[in-house]
């Protein structure tokens, strides 16, 4: 299991989102370009970054059961 | 420790002489650099209540170990001094090579002193230094002065700070510019230097300080550099948060006194900045992101803009502050600030006031020279050109908006939109509440850099420090909170001298930023402990303002920031119950409820030989 959260702006863009703002992904071993595909994410025009259990991951990534992927806006103003 | 000269040159102007001091490897584990070691400097040498424009203040320029490796957005370097603004501690921070240069050429910390009988600029290289005049550079712009020093010194690669103007006639708002687009804009870091008669420091270095494992640093820099880049590719630079600012309510409109401007923000923010604005990315040396624009523009009279374009700050406080939907009238007045060397944000500040002042009766056309409007890029220009040279009207602001509200009598001073003299940045604090704690104990008055709970809008936040999410933008409970740790992230960034943009905008995290730590100096420390450094500086910072006499009672909120919006992103919230939070920001920061640092805190922190600067009770 995979639990994967989008921050900010970015929280509409998952199919569906739990109590705790998940989405929660019963597969593993999945990278995180293919979860981003199966999201609004592959269309939206934010910048943001890819958080696995804290650490940044580019979309190559493997998941791995019980990880937690977060999409983290980088957007604010200077 | 590696990653570290551990040296300091010292610059007197009054003696036109020069030394090199040592730098206690202790104060560098504790602070990391910049402006948390700015700060214990000024804390040591300049004793309390010293006029900020007189010989007896310092300049202090500090570095972090960032420049040591060619790490992605180290191009960035921190000054400290007393501020002309609030009358105490001021650190500011600006992009550029200068700062690896200044590495380079063998020091963490340049301290100039005294003030030079004449207009003076300094060529630092390698171990030399040398007093050359600038006679010839007197009023010349700031992008001109760069210019020309560059010529003369046969190079395009050297780097010169310098003042514009604005910085050589004192104006309280008047910044250092660093390669004609980097600013350390706020506070009147600027006024110091002119006051010095100092119109540049230009500096060149041909040496590699020690690094702990340079191999490792190198490959670690490449790779940030390349995910940074990829990260942010297609960014519109800073203007992007304007319309999505506007949505959320954080955009200053008509003063703080507007709710919303949906049209307006379109009208000045991207994608339409970029495209009337014919823009290219203009990034810093080592930076992956290239926020700053470069714009090229006709203008209607046949002269051409350009250059540096207005960022974000620019845009909303001569923008949607004033309701001037005219991008070229914006562009053309950040340019004339930008080349005399002031401070855009207090500048939009100054000529909002000026508006509301002559509305509310306060002040006639006569003294002003004009009817000002709103929406009016005639009246944008006409007070740019009087504040940027503080003739006419703009003589008013000589001491800050404080200064003309005492002028301008009546009520004018409920008007301003002021923490400590320094105007409010360009995010409403009703915004985000954490934001209201953040400018009103901001060690250096109101600011966004220095603390930037506006992050929490896009939903950004720091996992790998303890956090579960962003704090809720209208909680009152976590607001306090909310300011404590940006405040602690933000510092850190002006500790190590690294643009906080490589974080918030291009994805660094904590956890990389302790990896380039450890593999530059040795040093090994976990998130937390980086995030400590910050508060030993947030610390000798407080201290600095405390010995000046600042407490609970400065740090407030102006009274429009109360007030309701009726409708937008922000309608029916505004910080009301500001006093609670303050209490609660207060105990997190181990300050009593005067907001005096206590003396167990500052030794928890390894700060207790400042105990005895503490105010006696």
């Amino acid at each position: 299991m995979i639990k994967v959260r989008f921050l900010g702006p970015l929280a509409p863009l998952l199919p569906e989102r739990n109590e705790e703002g998940f989405w929660v992904i019963s597969q593993s071993e999945i990278s995180v370009k293919d979860v981003l595909a199966m999201t609004a994410a592959k269309d939206t025009t934010f910048i943001y970054s890819v958080l696995v259990n804290n650490q940044r991951k580019t979309p190559e990534y493997l998941l791995k059961d019980g990880d937690i992927m977060l999409l983290m806006p980088l957007m604010a103003g200077g | 420790m590696d990653g570290y000269w551990k040296k300091l040159l010292r610059i007197n102007l009054t003696t036109k002489t020069y030394q090199i001091d040592p730098i206690d490897e202790k104060d560098l584990e504790l602070l990391l650099g910049g402006a948390a070691l700015g700060a214990k400097i000024l804390l040591d040498e300049v004793p309390p209540k010293v006029d900020p424009l007189s010989p007896e203040n310092k300049l202090i320029f500090a570095l972090g170990f960032m420049q040591a490796v060619n790490f992605p957005g180290n191009a960035k370097w921190s000054v400290i001094t007393k501020g002309p603004l609030t009358g105490s501690f001021l650190d500011s921070a600006g992009t550029g090579a200068w700062a690896p240069q200044l590495k380079k050429a063998g020091y963490d910390v340049l301290v100039i002193e005294g003030k030079a009988a004449e207009l003076t600029y300094l060529y630092i290289n390698d171990d030399q230094v040398e007093f050359k005049s600038a006679a010839h550079l007197k009023g010349k712009d700031t992008v001109e002065t760069s210019r020309i020093i560059k010529e003369e010194l046969g190079s395009r690669k050297i780097d010169a700070l310098n003042i514009g103007p604005a910085g050589e006639m004192m104006s309280p708002i008047a910044c250092i510019t660093c390669d004609g687009h980097s600013f350390a804009g706020r506070g009147g870091a600027g006024a110091v230097m002119g006051s010095k008669n100092l119109k540049a420091v230009a500096v060149w270095g041909t040496k590699q300080v020690p690094v702990y494992d340079l191999a490792g640093a190198t490959a670690l820099a490449k790779e940030l550099f390349v995910q940074q880049h990829q990260a942010t590719k297609g960014i519109g630079g800073t203007p992007d948060w304007m319309v999505h600012g506007e949505a959320v309510g954080d955009v200053p409109i008509q003063y703080w006194r507007g709710d919303i401007w949906h049209e307006g923000a379109k009208m000045i923010g991207t994608p339409r900045y970029t495209e009337f604005l014919h823009v290219k990315p203009l990034p810093c040396q080592n930076c992956p992101v290239g926020c700053h624009r470069h714009i090229h523009l006709d203008l209607p009279d046949g002269s051409v803009l350009d250059g540096n374009g207005p960022e974000y700050e620019s845009l909303a406080m001569l923008g949607s502050n004033l309701l001037i939907d005219d991008l070229a009238a914006i562009a053309v007045a950040t340019d004339k600030a930008n080349r005399a060397g002031v401070d855009t944000i207090s500048l939009g500040s100054f000529i909002g006031f000026l508006i509301e002042c002559y509305e509310a009766g306060f002040i006639s056309a006569e003294t002003i020279g004009m009817v000002p409007k709103w929406h009016d890029p005639e009246t944008l220009q006409f007070l740019t050109d009087k504040v940027i040279k503080l003739e006419g009207v703009g003589q008013l602001f000589k001491k800050g908006i404080r200064g003309a509200a005492k002028i301008i009598g009546h009520d004018a001073a409920s008007f301003a939109v002021e923490v400590k003299n320094m105007d409010l940045p360009a995010h409403d604090p009703r915004a985000v509440y954490g934001l209201a704690v953040n400018y009103a104990t901001g060690p250096r008055g109101a600011c966004h850099e220095r603390g930037d709970p506006e992050q929490v809008l896009g939903g950004f936040f720091y996992p790998d420090c303890g956090m579960d999410g962003p704090p809720e933008r209208f909680d009152e409970h976590t607001a306090g909170y909310c300011a404590f740790i940006y405040q602690n992230t933000s510092m850190l960034y002006n500790n190590l001298t690294i643009c906080k943009f490589m974080v918030t905008k291009a994805g660094l995290t904590i956890t990389e930023i302790s990896k380039e730590l450890e593999l530059t100096t040795g040093l090994k420390l976990t998130t937390m402990e980086l995030l400590k450094t910050a508060e030993r500086g947030i610390a000798l910072q407080r201290l600095i303002n405390v010995r000046d006499g600042m407490s609970r009672k400065d740090d407030t909120l102006p009274p429009k920031i109360l007030n309701a919006a009726q409708t937008g992103g922000r309608a029916g919230k505004a910080p009301v119950a500001f006093e609670k939070m303050l209490d609660d920001y207060y105990t997190l920061r181990g300050w009593d409820q005067n907001g005096i640092p206590k003396a167990e805190t500052l030794i928890a922190l390894g700060l207790g030989d400042y105990v005895s600067f503490l105010p006696k009770t």
